[in-house]
């Protein structure tokens, strides 16, 4: 019976032992990695996009100047839900030195208040490629320029930027433009120029504004001394003249400043005084911005910038702004007349993403908070220096789903009456965002 | 008294002489240590050449998330990759002009300076793994230690600039290609140890570790993974290594 236990013990010994060494022997099998790059050989006809989900829901302030002028005629509401369909393509074609790209830009949006629906194309060009050093372009095309990340004073040829979205895909302008680049050793490493030739008539780039005709522009860029600096400048029949000059450099490895200013000459404002005269007003204008960019040991990013909008409104303008709203509205209500009301909603300076003068941006993300990956959580703040009203904007980012990126917003909007983002028809909204790349 | 003299003055000539032996010697070996870490580079890749990388970033419960890179460098100071897959990445380029880095995604718009110790990736791979200059440009050596099989090599940055403080290289005494590697900061603390696996002949004369693993114990249970593939010796123009080419990096891609 001895032996037999011990028979028993020995075989359960055995096969602890085998297991043992074959888990060894497993563990001990080094993994080997394949990487097949054929299947990633550039091809010439591409497709790429994606396709966007954006729900939200806000709560509105029913009291406020930009409520009143947009839901005037609308049933009260607390709330206003929307759902938003988006998507962008991006076809492009490439035989030699040519390449034709298209990005047709599709949208739904749907709300309780009303449904819209808009085709455009962003991007739509031919462009020539016979070196390293120049590119051709002729169609249209979005240029990005300046250095701030929330606003761009020195961006002459693109549509303005959402300081809520900067990073938000814009469409372009029909234009010809191209890049020559030389490079050197020494302290001026990079040298490019750009020059760009804009038409503006009734059916092309009606809404880059001014006369018809053609407009002039051009961008040197220089990498000197280890400092990028952009020379910008911008001429013709539509817009005045303007001209301007950008920086960026890092001080440290991980702290890299940047400015922009830009000189408007001519710059035209509408004003409405509070006897509700609207006049247009031409004055030379100085916007500038400063900012900085840091990245902490922790893995936070810092990016703050000051911006002061010369040609912007003060706050006696905006306040006779609001109170020829409130004029207007209390006309609708007690005579049914909406002239007022509409004119002040075409007044769309008064309703622009930054209509005063300065203003200062704050945005915080920490990458990988906990050490674990792909989850971004953020905050963006931006404050009216005037008054001291403001947007909050706390996010939440991730990016673990190949070919997904999901994005839960909030923004809080802060600010009394008579302040800018006191006077937004929303005091709170909330926003899921999701995206499916192709 | 003459002789006393000339005693001290032998002696004193006598003294001298090892010790400027000694100088010598140490600007030899310092020299060769030099030439060893050259030597390292070189056997990696050429100066001037193409690839296409993949990373994987491995979670701690097995999930895979996979990125494809062209890159090309030029030089001891000029590289630029170009992200091809996945799609919600394809497009996106970095470029690296000595200290200098950017980042540009399209639709986004202009390339913006980012930092050596960001990842554009996410992953225990940084900017600086993924834009890697060769480590002569950015290492001194200070130090090396005969192993045996193995030379150790003791790195320390040449500027604060640069995203490690000190290097700890294991390198095959015989093939001169490093084995392991560990990154430290100015503490000595331990940021990362990257492992160089799968010797693959790539051809033109480039016979390399393929595989490069990486772990930190700042993501602990997280590994992330570099595969190469078609390395291979090309001459680019310096335009290439400019902001307003980056954008137009794909066209290189044949």
């Amino acid at each position: 019976m001895k032996k037999k236990k011990c028979r028993k013990t020995g075989v359960l010994g055995f096969c602890l032992l085998s297991l043992f060494l074959f888990n060894i022997s497993l563990s001990g099998q080094e993994e080997q990695y394949e990487f097949d790059v054929g299947e990633f050989t550039r091809k010439a006809f591409s497709l790429d996009g994606y396709v966007e989900f954006r729900p939200s829901l806000s709560w509105l302030r029913q009291n406020s100047s930009f409520y009143k002028l947009r839901y005037y005629d609308r049933d009260k509401r607390e709330t206003r839900g929307e759902g938003y369909f988006a998507l962008l393509a991006d076809l492009s074609y490439r035989k030699g030195i040519f390449e034709v790209l298209l990005e047709p830009y599709l949208d739904y949006m749907v709300s309780p208040f009303e449904s819209e629906e808009g085709a455009s194309l962003f991007q739509g060009y031919l462009s020539l490629k016979p070196s390293s050093s120049l590119t051709v372009y002729a169609g249209k095309r979005t240029l990005r320029w300046g250095k701030g990340y929330a606003w761009s004073p020195t961006a002459f040829v693109e549509r303005l930027k959402n300081p809520n979205e900067p990073d938000l895909a814009r469409e372009g302008y029909w234009m010809i433009t191209a890049d020559y680049t030389k490079s050197f050793g020494g302290a001026l490493k990079t040298l490019s120029f750009t020059p760009v030739i804009i038409p503006v008539s009734q059916s092309v780039n009606k809404k880059f504004g001014g006369k018809e005709g053609l407009n002039f522009a051009a961008k040197f860029y220089l990498l000197l001394l280890d400092t990028d600096i952009d020379l910008v400048v911008l001429g013709g029949k539509s817009q005045p003249g303007r001209f301007g000059l950008d920086f960026s450099r890092n001080l440290l490895s991980n702290w890299e400043v940047h400015g922009e200013i830009a000189i408007l000459r001519d710059l035209e404002q509408s004003q409405v005084d509070e006897d509700g005269r609207i006049e247009k007003e031409k004055s030379d204008a100085m916007r500038y911005l400063l900012g900085m960019r840091f990245l902490s040991a922790a893995e936070t990013t810092y990016i703050l910038e000051f911006y002061h909008n010369g040609g912007g409104y003060g706050s006696p303008e905006m306040e006779d702004f609001h109170s020829f709203v409130d004029q207007g509205y209390g006309r609708y209500i007690s005579l049914g007349d909406d002239s007022q009301i509409r004119e002040a909603a075409a007044l769309e300076s008064y309703g622009g993403f930054t209509p005063m003068r300065d203003y200062l941006f704050l945005r915080i993300m920490q990458k990988d908070p906990f050490g674990i990956l792909y989850w971004t959580p953020a905050i963006t703040v931006i404050v009216n220096l005037a008054d001291g009203s403001a947007s909050w904007a706390p996010e939440l980012n991730y990016k673990g789903f190949t070919n997904f990126e999901l994005r839960l917003k909030a923004a809080i909007l802060t600010g009394k009456s008579r302040e800018e983002f006191g006077e937004k028809p929303n005091r709170f909204r909330l926003e899921l965002r999701a995206r499916y790349f192709f | 008294m003459l002789r006393i003299l000339m005693g001290l003055i032998s002696f004193v000539l006598m003294s001298q002489t090892p010790m400027m032996g000694e100088e010598k010697v140490f600007i030899a070996v310092a020299s060769d240590n030099a030439q060893l870490l050259a030597d390292v580079d070189r056997n990696l890749n050429p100066e001037s050449f193409e690839s296409y990388r993949k990373l994987i970033n491995i979670e701690p419960n097995g999930r895979e998330k996979e990125f494809v890179l062209f890159t090309v460098k030029k030089g001891k100071d000029k590289i630029a990759a170009l992200f091809v897959s996945p799609a919600s990445e394809k497009g996106r380029s970095t470029l690296r002009l000595d200290e200098n880095m950017w980042l540009y995604i399209p639709g986004v718009g202009k390339p913006v300076r980012i930092t050596s110790l960001q990842s554009v990736v996410g992953g225990v791979f940084n900017n600086s793994d993924i834009l890697r200059l060769d480590y002569a440009e950015e290492y001194d050596v200070v130090e090396v230690e005969d192993l045996g099989d193995e030379y150790l090599l003791h790195l320390k940055a040449k500027t604060n600039s640069v995203a490690y403080d000190q290097l700890k290289m294991w390198a095959d005494k015989e093939k001169k290609l490093p084995n392991k590697i560990e990154c430290l900061t100015e503490t000595s603390m331990l940021i990362k140890t990257i492992y160089f696996k799968q010797m693959k002949d790539f051809g033109g004369g480039i016979v390399r570790p393929s595989v490069i693993e990486t772990e930190s114990p700042l993501y602990k249970g997280y590994k992330s993974v570099m595969i190469f593939a078609n390395i291979k010796a090309r001459e680019f123009k310096d335009e290439v290594f400019t902001l307003t080419f980056l954008p137009q990096l794909d066209s290189l891609r044949r």
